[in-house]
């Protein structure tokens, strides 16, 4: 993996097209027909590719600095099993809150996100530039993207809880009588499907919902910060999965295999 | 640690160059793959009419929004149509107002009403020679209002409904929504009705309304005539005093008897006489005035019944709409 491609603008670019790209085409085709389903998967790959290059990346100049090469701990920690199980987690993580979010969200903070992912695509060249000079090409990707990924996450979480909190109008749900009826009318405005993947989209829907509820009873009830913490949590998963997913997004199309450091 | 070149030596197998570094087609290959096939499978499930159009929860406010304008346009409706209402109650009172002013100059008529004033028939007259039919006419205009209110309201909310529940299969409200929504509909001809607010006015019901109506105009007619009395009752007295002086000295040549029956008689003839002549003085110099007066007391009622009415259909809006009642109140029926 050639971390000196991530200077590119043209790679930033088409890290941010690819990954805005995929949201969209779910968020039509899912309604639509399960063949969409298909697309949360290609989302996963990109973002498990990108971990898993990553962590690969960082293990073998570890193993390297660390183990004798003739020592037989030097192939049998080849970092596979622990890049690949990151970037399976780190995947399923993010895909669950971005498949719900893209499904679910207001045709603007749709658009606020698409901002995220295009801000995202432009501004990791531009640093990857200023610290190319510092850092060895093998380690650059390692080393740049986990800050980059809590800074421009921080930021879009910030952002994206801003518009839904004093930009976007409550959600309807949050006008439910009770919690759980609260719960039942944000379920009914996803799709209507009974399989795993509408079992695993209505975790992140019940995350926001029940802030959103909770939230808006703040002013009868002594833990109104619970619902704030609900949805500002909320948002940082959609925040830091939006960014993440841009930067693996970027690894995955570094140059290279996926498993060479 | 410099620079590492793309292609690495194999660190397990040193001095053999690891098999060309993979390009990640394969994986490109893949997605792209994936992606095709969605694109494939959907547009193919589309083609064979399998689409699963998008639902859409309809949130409680843009029912409320909807209430709100179908009750204002409602009330715009009805608001419009109280003044032409009125006319229609109306223009029969005012006809009658110079066949009422050829009773009231009449002996017939002055004592007619002092009889009913005597008996506390306070504008008993007024109800039947100029309010005749009034509240026939009040009760018909108020039902045209409820109508026209109701009809609006239906027709204004439906036409809204239409747009926003177009496809109500895949479009679905919530709890709150739903409620409001059904009793949205209902609300127009479950509120109280514009006629029986009328009471409030004045009278314990709307049957009562000609009554608050006329016991008012009856009230300042009542005042204008009395200052009236005053002057007339010195003129009667002095001309049926005469009369009575002339009487008796006629039905002296009968004696006694006669002189009192003659006086007494003498005493009727004069009074009634003076009283008429009176009566036709004053409305010689009067009548004119005297209509225009009653045209300002009927003008005046009429004004206040067109406040009580329009402050009716205000109240009948604010109990249908909708703004600032949470799902919650709606669902407690609040």
């Amino acid at each position: 993996m050639d971390g000196k491609g991530l200077t590119s603008i043209t790679l930033g670019l088409t890290a941010a097209f690819l990954s805005g790209g995929l949201l969209v085409l779910w968020r039509l085709l899912y309604p639509v027909s399960d063949a969409a389903l298909l697309l949360p998967g290609v989302v996963a790959l990109v973002i498990w590719r990108g971990t898993a290059r990553r962590a690969l990346a960082r293990h073998h100049v570890w193993r390297a600095a660390v183990l004798r090469r003739e020592s037989w701990l030097f192939r049998l920690l080849t970092g596979r099993l622990t890049a690949h199980l990151s970037g399976i987690v780190a995947g399923l993580l993010a895909v669950t809150a971005l498949a719900e979010f893209a499904l679910t969200a207001s045709p603007a903070s749709g658009l606020a996100a698409l901002g995220v992912i295009a801000v995202t695509g432009v501004v990791l060249p531009l640093v990857a530039k200023l610290v190319a000079g510092h850092l060895t090409a093998r380690l650059l990707a390692p080393a740049l993207v986990p800050p980059l990924a809590w800074g421009l996450g921080l930021a879009a979480t910030g952002y994206l809880f801003w518009r839904g909190w004093y930009v976007e109008p409550i959600p309807p749900e949050a006008d439910a009588a009770s919690l759980a009826a609260a719960l039942e009318m944000a379920q009914a405005a996803l799709p209507a499907r009974d399989h795993l993947a509408a079992w695993l989209l209505a975790l992140p829907r019940s995350l926001e919902t029940a802030g959103w509820v909770l939230a808006g009873q703040g002013a009868d009830f002594a833990f109104a910060p619970i619902g704030f913490i609900l949805v500002l949590s909320y948002h940082a998963l959609i925040g830091g999965a939006l960014v993440r997913f841009t930067l693996d997004c970027a690894c995955a199309l570094l140059p290279g295999g996926a498993d060479e450091g | 640690m410099s620079d590492a070149p793309l292609i690495l030596t194999d660190p397990v197998r040193p001095g053999r160059v690891q098999k060309a570094v993979p390009t990640g087609r394969g994986f490109w290959a893949l997605v792209a793959a994936m992606v095709v096939a969605t694109l494939g499978l959907t547009t193919w499930g589309a083609l064979d009419g399998r689409f699963e159009t998008q639902r859409r929860v309809i949130p409680f406010a843009e029912i409320a929004a909807l209430v709100d304008e179908a009750a204002a346009r409602a009330e715009t409706a009805t608001v419009a149509q109280v003044d032409a209402e009125l006319d229609a109650i109306f223009a029969p009172v005012e006809a009658a107002i110079p066949a009422y002013a050829d009773f009231h100059y009449s002996v017939l008529g002055e004592y007619t009403q002092l009889a009913q004033l005597a008996t506390g028939q306070v504008g008993a007259a007024l109800e039947e020679r100029l309010f005749g039919g009034f509240q026939e006419r009040l009760d018909g205009a108020l039902g045209t209002l409820e109508g026209t209110f109701a009809a609006t309201y239906a027709s204004a909310l439906e036409a809204d409904m239409a747009e926003v529940l177009g496809n109500a299969e895949i479009r679905f409200l919530t709890e709150g929504t739903r409620i409001a929504l059904a009793d949205a509909q209902a609300r127009a001809s479950a509120t109280k009705p514009i006629s029986l607010v009328l009471g409030v006015a004045g009278a314990t019901a709307g049957r009562q309304a000609v009554k608050v109506v006329t016991a008012a105009v009856a009230r300042k007619l009542l005042l204008s005539i009395g200052r009236k009395t005053a002057a007339k009752t010195a003129t009667r007295s002095t001309g049926a005093g005469g009369a009575a002086g002339v009487g008796a000295a006629a039905g002296a040549v009968f004696g006694p008897v006669g002189a009192a029956i003659g006086g007494a008689g003498g005493f009727i003839v004069g009074w009634v006489t003076t009283d008429y002549v009176v009566i036709k003085l004053d409305e010689l110099m009067n009548r004119d005035e005297f209509e225009a007066e009653l045209r300002t007391m009927i003008a005046e009622e009429r004004a206040a019944l067109r406040t009580v009415l329009i402050a009716q259909v205000a109240a009948k809006r604010d109990e249908i709409t909708l703004a600032g009642r949470t799902p919650d109140a709606v669902l407690r029926g609040e």
